[in-house]
């Protein structure tokens, strides 16, 4: 077909979206900094091992979802990262409910891990916060079947969702293994 | 843990081993020969499509709410095919009394289509009738004006290979798949 210099770029969703990540992203330092410990039920402890093995499962879907859309499979590419995004949410969803009893973890690490532990720690943090915004444009874009926007955003969202799937599963292997 | 990573790879291949794909998509018959009138009111002859794997879609220009979306969806679809030789995207006007080729060219523009690879027919309404409801059974012209949401795939033999929703999230998504192994075909 004949190039097109088409750029109307659908950016209806922006506010919405930017507000929504900016909304969840306060709400969640205020929950893990500010707002303080309360004492929960005894399943609370359990939920971070949930948290790895929903992120484990999300970086997978990832993965195979990124195969599936450089092999040209659209449905199958949906379908793994639609179940990504679904294990994303209900990770939300469990490290809000940790979070809201348990306040932020204190590193006991000394030596040589504790830099990599907290590089590897502020940059999952700061990193999620830009997956939250990316993940939802590039969603939107391929449910509006706008496929250039969503490969092209999604050049971004797939490294750094990625990186922090993988990254809250390795924080929660190196915390297990110092505090245990 | 890792059972379940086996077992999600062992999907994977599964899903991704088949060969040969467009001969197992279904065969709806074939699209006869037809004249109808394009935007720019040049005759269109159906057998300018031959060699082509062709997406259908019918429309009216002053449909309320169901051709905006799926102009809008097919626009993305045309974007996304830009610079395919062998693809064209077809609307047809199922109310060929009032929808002029200017009124369709106004139309059509607006969703960055009536060119040379997104084209848009008017006709008689025998010729429109006899392809909306005999041939892709989706709408019909004589009585009132309705139409399918449906998207609709065309080999390069012209027969009817495939009806794909615009609504559900999963339809283009398969529509773009069952394309790529028609072309291929």
């Amino acid at each position: 077909m004949a190039q097109q210099a088409t750029s109307d770029l659908d950016l209806k969703p922006a506010p919405i979206i930017l507000a929504l990540s900016a909304v969840i992203a306060t709400f969640l330092i205020w929950l893990i900094y500010f707002k303080g410990k309360v004492v929960g039920p005894e399943w609370i402890s359990e939920l971070p091992a949930l948290n790895a093995l929903l992120n484990s499962l999300s970086a997978i879907c990832l993965i195979c979802g990124y195969i599936n859309i450089r092999r040209r499979r659209r449905v199958i590419h949906m379908r793994f990262m639609l179940s990504a995004t679904v294990f994303s949410a209900l990770f939300l969803v469990s490290y809000i409910t940790y979070h809201y009893f348990h306040g932020d973890t204190k590193f006991p690490g000394h030596g040589w891990i504790r830099p990599v532990y907290f590089f590897i720690l502020i940059t999952h943090i700061s990193l999620s916060m830009v997956a939250l915004p990316l993940i939802l444009a590039t969603l939107w874009w391929a449910l509006r079947s706008e496929f250039r926007f969503h490969k092209k955003i999604a050049r971004f969202t797939f490294p750094i969702w990625l990186y922090v799937s993988v990254t809250g599963v390795i924080v929660f292997f190196v915390l297990k293994a110092y505090t245990t | 843990m890792s059972a379940l990573i086996w077992h999600l790879l062992l999907i994977l291949l599964l899903f991704t081993s088949c060969s040969n794909r467009a001969a197992k998509l279904p065969d709806y018959g074939a699209v006869p020969a037809f004249t109808m009138t394009d935007s720019d009111g040049r005759p269109f002859q159906g057998s300018a499509l031959a060699g082509k794997v062709w997406i259908a879609d019918f429309i009216y220009t002053t449909c309320p709410a169901a051709c905006p979306m799926m102009s809008s969806k097919m626009s993305g679809i045309h974007k996304q095919l830009a610079g395919q030789p062998d693809v064209r995207i077809v609307s047809f006007s199922v109310d060929p009394l009032h929808d002029t080729p200017a009124a369709l060219k106004q139309f059509g523009s607006r969703y960055g289509g009536a060119t040379n690879d997104w084209i848009f027919l008017t006709g008689t309404p025998d010729t429109v009738h006899l392809l909306a409801y005999t041939t892709f059974h989706v709408g019909d012209v004589l009585g009132k004006i309705e139409h399918s949401t449906k998207f609709i795939l065309v080999d390069k033999r012209r027969h009817i290979r495939g009806y794909y929703s615009s609504i559900d999230p999963e339809g283009i998504p398969a529509l773009l798949d069952d394309l790529d192994a028609l072309r291929k075909d």
